[in-house]
């Protein structure tokens, strides 16, 4: 179980990287969809991880993926973002019983419904920073809202079939 | 004090979250401002070499359609190779006439990252300055202007492409030599706007847009585009002219960077003489 628990969060950051960097880089569709699907890695950090260790964790991920999208700084501040309210996300979607104390945030533990509105929540506050920023100061309001929304369909589709392909074959 | 610290040790994690935005923030400022040196980029070595990997796999795909395009380029250069054998009375008098003619040197260079869908994109080409390229040099691809070196590694270089709301390049509509400003507008990766032509001006739809020569980027007359259509509202000193750009930044394969003898002559003799070319 201990090694597990080393091994499973770096095979994932690899997943997570190579999706985003070497397929999902390349995909857009109607020129305004795009899948930031490395943010599946933040969402599906475990429960008990420190908050700012989380918040680090957002920083240098974001990094990895700003060098190759050459847009440093944005990804990181809309990563660090949602590592910093993730936790305020899951108290407020506390579920009637409460949460057990070895939770894992999948679909399997805490059903499909906590899982979307959880994910759907952060994928759309990361997109939408995230786009702010890119479009700073430029007269493209309604482009830039069309993307945020087109965006968090993509990214959240994706996620969620990821997370059923990852994880469903464990029970 | 007791109680500062306590206080600070409340809200660590908030403190905390602050400054790493402020990192963050300041990161994308010193990043966004104009041809700073900035390190963690594509044309950093390991990012580099990851995205030509990456292209070696990728480009196998559409070989075809970039032989064409070398086809296609290399009969128009045979043509204007032709044109210049003919020009018998080609005598360059003087120095200084020799050096002109002799200005531009062509660096080829192949794309191996490229965006177009964003609202500031980027283009990473396979040289870097072991093979001369310096940052603020101009980049054309076949069919006309791409964009501008902003920073360089020794293998690899960034380049901001057209596509970048914040950069713009200085255009004449080449009949009547009528001068304006092309600047993309952050939506459509295939139109970009001409600025500043004055009402009073006459020109027509399909006109070409070519680069003026004003500054030392790119040689005078290189294409950017054709008028797509345009507008002029009441009262405005302006046209507002949509210009569809020349090249089709989606299928960009090869480029070349222009390296200027004469840049540095021309800009330190503007700047010693307290004028600066738009760009």
């Amino acid at each position: 179980m201990r090694s597990r628990s080393l091994i499973m969060p770096l095979l994932l950051v690899i997943l997570f990287w190579v999706l985003q960097i070497l397929i999902f880089r390349n995909f857009a569709f109607f020129n305004k969809a795009f899948c930031y699907i490395y943010i599946g890695f933040i969402l599906t950090l475990p429960y008990e991880i420190p908050h700012m260790a989380a918040m680090l964790i957002g920083l240098f991920f974001g990094f990895t993926i700003d060098v190759f999208y050459d847009t440093l700084g944005m990804h990181m501040a809309s990563c660090v973002f949602i590592a910093y309210i993730r936790p305020y996300v899951i108290n407020m979607l506390t579920p009637r019983g409460g949460y057990d104390a070895t939770m894992e945030l999948s679909i399997q533990s805490l059903g499909f419904q906590w899982f979307a509105s959880y994910s759907a929540i952060l994928i759309f506050i990361h997109h939408t920073l995230l786009f702010a920023i890119e479009s700073w100061g430029l007269n493209v309001f309604f482009l830039a809202i069309s993307k945020i929304i087109l965006s968090t369909a993509f990214t959240f589709g994706v996620f969620i079939l990821l997370q059923f392909l990852l994880f469903s074959r464990k029970r | 004090m007791h109680r500062l610290f306590h206080f600070l040790y409340q809200h660590k994690a908030f403190l905390f979250f602050l400054i790493l935005e402020t990192i963050c923030i300041w990161l994308i400022i010193r990043n966004n401002s104009y041809q700073s040196a900035s390190y963690f980029n594509t044309s950093s070595y390991v990012v580099g070499e990851v995205l030509r990997t990456t292209n070696n796999v990728t480009e196998y795909f559409n070989l075809k359609d970039v032989n064409a395009q070398l086809a296609g380029e290399n009969a128009r250069l045979k043509k204007l190779l032709t044109k210049e054998y003919q020009k018998q009375d080609f005598i360059i008098s003087n120095k200084s006439e020799f050096l002109k003619a002799n200005q531009y040197n062509f660096i080829p260079a192949k794309v191996v990252n490229n965006s177009t869908n964003r609202f500031t994109n980027f283009i990473t080409l396979d040289k870097g300055s072991l093979d001369g390229i310096k940052p603020g040099m101009g980049v054309i691809g076949q069919d006309g202007v791409v964009g501008k070196v902003k920073s360089c590694s020794e293998n690899f270089s960034t380049v901001i492409s057209l596509l970048h709301e914040k950069w713009s390049v200085s255009a004449k509509i080449a009949n009547g030599g009528i001068d304006g400003i092309v600047k993309w507008q952050g939506t459509d990766p295939a139109v970009a706007e001409l600025q500043y032509v004055g009402r009073h001006h006459h020109f027509s739809i399909g006109d070409s847009v070519v680069t003026s020569g004003y500054n030392t980027l790119f040689p005078p007359g290189i294409l950017i585009g054709r008028i797509q259509d345009f507008k002029i509202d009441q009262g405005k000193p302006f046209y507002k002219i949509n210009v569809k750009l020349a090249t089709d930044f989606s299928t960009l394969k090869y480029v070349y960077v222009i390296e200027n003898y004469l840049k540095a002559e021309k800009d330190s003799l503007e700047q010693s003489s307290n004028y600066s070319s738009d760009e």
